[in-house]
C-alpha cells in the first residue's frame, strides 16, 4: 500500500507542536521561520490571504504575525484572521503584525509619520517571559529603527514591557486566563515601522 | 526595527511564552522521514537523479536508508562538472554507501551539441532537453531489468520551493522551481513524486546530511548551477575552453580552501572570458585567455555582495592560475554585487 505525498507531509507535521507564521510580505519571513526551527520548533509559513485556512488545518500551538510593507491605516490593508485571536493561542506580532494586532484588538495606530532610520536604545521596563535572559529589567539595549506608523494606544489589557528612548512602546504583553498576547520587536534584521518619538 | 537579540526573543516566545518543546531536530526527522517514505512507497521502486549537489544526495541517502536496494540512482555526467566532481559522486555512492548507481557518461553528447553555441538561453535549453532525454532513456532501461518499473521519482524539493509567497498585486503566488531538469518525466512515465526534503530549509538539509554521515566537504559545498561550466564559459563553448576553465577553477578553489575562506563564501568560481589579451612570459609574447574570478557572500542567493578578498590572496591565486594553467595569461576579479549583476555570468 502506498500513500500520497500529502500524507508524507501529514506524517511528519503531525508529530510536532507547530507554530504558524502569517506572512504579511516581510523580506525576512523565511529567516524568522529558520530561527524558530533552530530553536527546535517546527513551523510553517502561510500568506495572510490563506492564513485562516492554514490556522484551522495545522492547529498551531502559537502564531507569529510577520512584518510587511503595508500600513494598517490604509483602507483594505491586510489583517490577521480573527480566529487566531479568538482561539487563545499565544500570538507574537512583529512590526506590521504587531500593528494589525493592536488595531484588531481595539488599540490605535497612527500613520503618516516621518520615516526615520537609525539606532535607538530600548529600556526593559519589567520582567517578562519574552525578554527573559535577553533584555533584563532596567537594562538598556541597542536596536535599529525604521519608522513610519506607530501604536499610540494599546488594546485593553496590554502592558508595555519595553520602551525606546522616548515614550514609544517597544514591547507589550497581555495576559488573561490562559491567553497571552505579545507584541515585540523581534527577529534579527526585521525592519519595523515603529516610532521612537 | 531589528535587533541582534531577535533569535533569542523568538526562542523565548516559542519556549517560555508558548511552552512548546524542542522536538524538531534532524536526528528525529531522520527517523520520521524514513517511516514516512516506507509508508508512501510501500514495496515500490524509486528512481532518483543525482545532480552532484547536496539536495539530491541527501534525498538519495535518506531514501536508501528507508527502502534499501529498491532505490536506483542515476547520475548523468554531462561533462560540464568541475574537476573531480563526477568521480567524487560515483565514489561516494558506490563505495561509501554501496547504493546502486547508474553512471551515464554523456559528455560527448552534451558537449557535441553545445560546441559552437554562444547564446546563454540556447545553452540552457539544449542542456535541459538533453538531460531529460538521457534520464528518460536510462529510466526505460531500468524499467526493463525484470524487477518492475519504478513507480516513484525522487526529487530534492525544499520548503522554500513550495512556500506560497505574498504578492500584493494579485493573490499569493508560488513558483515551483523545476528541479534537476527532470520536468515532464513523472507524467510521461506515469511516476509519482517522492519529496522527502519538502519540509526542510537548506541549512536543515545540510544538518540532515551530516546526520546521515555525508562527508563535511560534500555537505558544505557551494551551490552549483544545473548547466554547470557551460554558463561559466561566456561566448562559444569548445572542449579546449572547458578544459582550461576546469583547471583554473580548481586552482582558485584550492587557494580559497587553503586560506580557510571556503565556508565564509556563498559561492566562488572562475569564468573563462571570450577575450584574449597580450602578455609576456619569459622572453616570449603570449596571446591567451582572461580568467575572471568570482566570490560572493549571500544568505539565500537572492541578493549577494562580492567577497572582499585581501589583495595578497588575489595576487597569489592569479599567479598560480597563470603559472599552472596553460592558455591563461591574465586574471581579473569581479567586484559586482547582485543586484545589479547576477552571481553567474550567464
Amino acid at each position: 500500500m502506498t500513500t500520497a505525498p500529502d500524507a508524507f507531509h501529514h506524517d511528519i507535521a503531525e508529530r510536532h507542536d507547530k507554530v504558524l507564521i502569517v506572512d504579511f510580505g516581510s523580506q525576512v519571513t523565511q529567516l524568522i521561520a529558520r530561527r524558530v526551527r533552530e530553536a527546535g520548533v517546527y513551523c510553517e509559513i502561510a500568506p495572510f490571504q490563506h492564513a485562516e485556512r492554514a490556522f484551522a488545518e495545522i492547529r498551531p500551538k502559537a502564531v507569529i504575525l510577520s512584518g510587511g510593507p503595508c500600513s494598517v491605516t490604509d483602507e483594505g490593508s491586510p489583517r490577521a484572521p480573527q480566529s487566531v485571536f479568538d482561539s487563545g493561542v499565544p500570538v507574537l506580532g512583529i512590526c506590521y503584525g504587531e500593528q494589525t494586532m493592536a488595531t484588531q484588538l481595539g488599540g490605535t495606530v497612527e500613520g503618516g509619520h516621518h520615516r526615520e532610520f537609525g539606532r535607538a536604545d530600548v529600556t526593559a521596563l519589567e520582567h517578562s517571559a519574552l525578554l527573559d535572559g535577553v533584555w533584563e529589567k532596567g537594562g538598556s539595549f541597542p536596536v535599529w529603527m525604521s519608522h513610519g506608523d506607530r501604536v499610540t494606544k494599546l488594546p485593553e489589557g496590554f502592558r508595555v514591557i519595553a520602551a525606546s528612548d522616548g515614550a514609544a512602546i517597544t514591547a507589550c504583553s497581555f495576559i488573561s486566563k490562559s491567553c497571552i498576547r505579545l507584541t515585540a520587536p523581534s527577529s534579527y534584521r526585521i525592519s519595523c515601522t515603529r516610532s521612537r518619538d | 526595527m531589528h535587533t541582534p537579540d531577535g533569535a533569542k526573543l523568538l526562542s523565548n516566545f516559542v519556549h517560555k511564552v508558548a511552552g512548546l518543546k524542542s522536538d524538531w531536530t534532524m536526528a528525529a526527522f531522520r527517523g520520521e522521514a524514513i517511516a514516512a517514505i516506507r509508508r508512501q512507497v510501500g514495496d515500490g521502486r524509486v528512481l532518483c537523479g543525482l545532480s552532484g549537489g547536496v539536495d539530491s544526495a541527501v534525498a538519495a541517502v535518506l531514501i536508501h536508508e528507508a527502502i534499501g536496494e529498491r532505490l536506483i540512482c542515476v547520475f548523468v555526467d554531462h561533462g560540464l562538472l568541475r574537476q573531480g566532481e563526477a568521480e567524487e559522486v560515483v565514489r561516494l555512492f558506490r563505495d561509501h554507501y554501496n547504493i546502486p548507481l547508474h553512471h551515464v557518461e554523456a559528455a560527448d553528447l552534451f558537449i557535441g551539441a553545445l560546441e559552437g553555441v554562444d547564446d546563454p538561453e540556447v545553452k540552457r535549453k539544449t542542456i535541459g532537453r538533453l538531460f531529460i532525454e538521457t534520464f528518460e532513456a536510462e529510466a526505460k532501461k531500468i524499467a526493463q531489468d525484470g524487477r518492475g518499473a519504478p513507480q516513484f521519482l525522487a526529487q530534492g524539493t525544499l520548503y522554500p520551493d513550495v512556500i506560497e509567497s505574498v504578492s500584493f498585486t494579485g493573490g499569493p503566488s508560488v513558483t515551483i522551481k523545476s528541479h534537476h531538469n527532470v520536468g515532464g518525466l513523472p507524467e510521461r512515465m506515469n511516476m509519482r513524486l517522492v519529496e522527502p526534503l519538502r519540509e526542510l530549509f537548506k541549512d536543515e538539509v545540510r544538518a540532515l546530511g551530516r546526520e546521515l554521515g555525508l562527508p563535511e566537504a560534500f555537505v558544505g559545498r557551494h551551490p552549483f548551477p544545473g548547466p554547470g561550466l557551460a554558463i561559466r564559459c561566456p561566448g562559444l563553448i569548445t572542449r579546449e575552453k572547458l578544459a582550461i576553465l576546469r583547471k583554473a577553477d580548481a586552482v582558485y578553489l584550492d587557494e580559497i580552501r587553503k586560506a580557510g575562506l571556503y565556508d565564509d563564501i556563498w559561492q566562488a568560481f572562475a569564468a573563462l572570458l571570450p577575450v584574449r589579451s597580450v602578455g609576456v612570459m619569459g622572453d616570449g609574447r603570449t596571446y591567451d585567455y582572461v580568467v575572471a574570478l568570482r566570490a560572493v557572500t549571500s544568505s539565500d542567493g537572492m541578493t549577494a555582495d562580492f567577497y572582499p578578498f585581501d589583495m595578497s590572496f588575489l595576487g597569489r591565486a592569479a599567479t598560480r592560475i597563470i603559472n599552472e594553467v596553460k592558455g591563461v595569461n591574465r586574471v581579473v576579479y569581479d567586484v559586482t554585487s547582485k543586484p545589479p549583476g547576477t552571481i553567474e555570468w550567464e
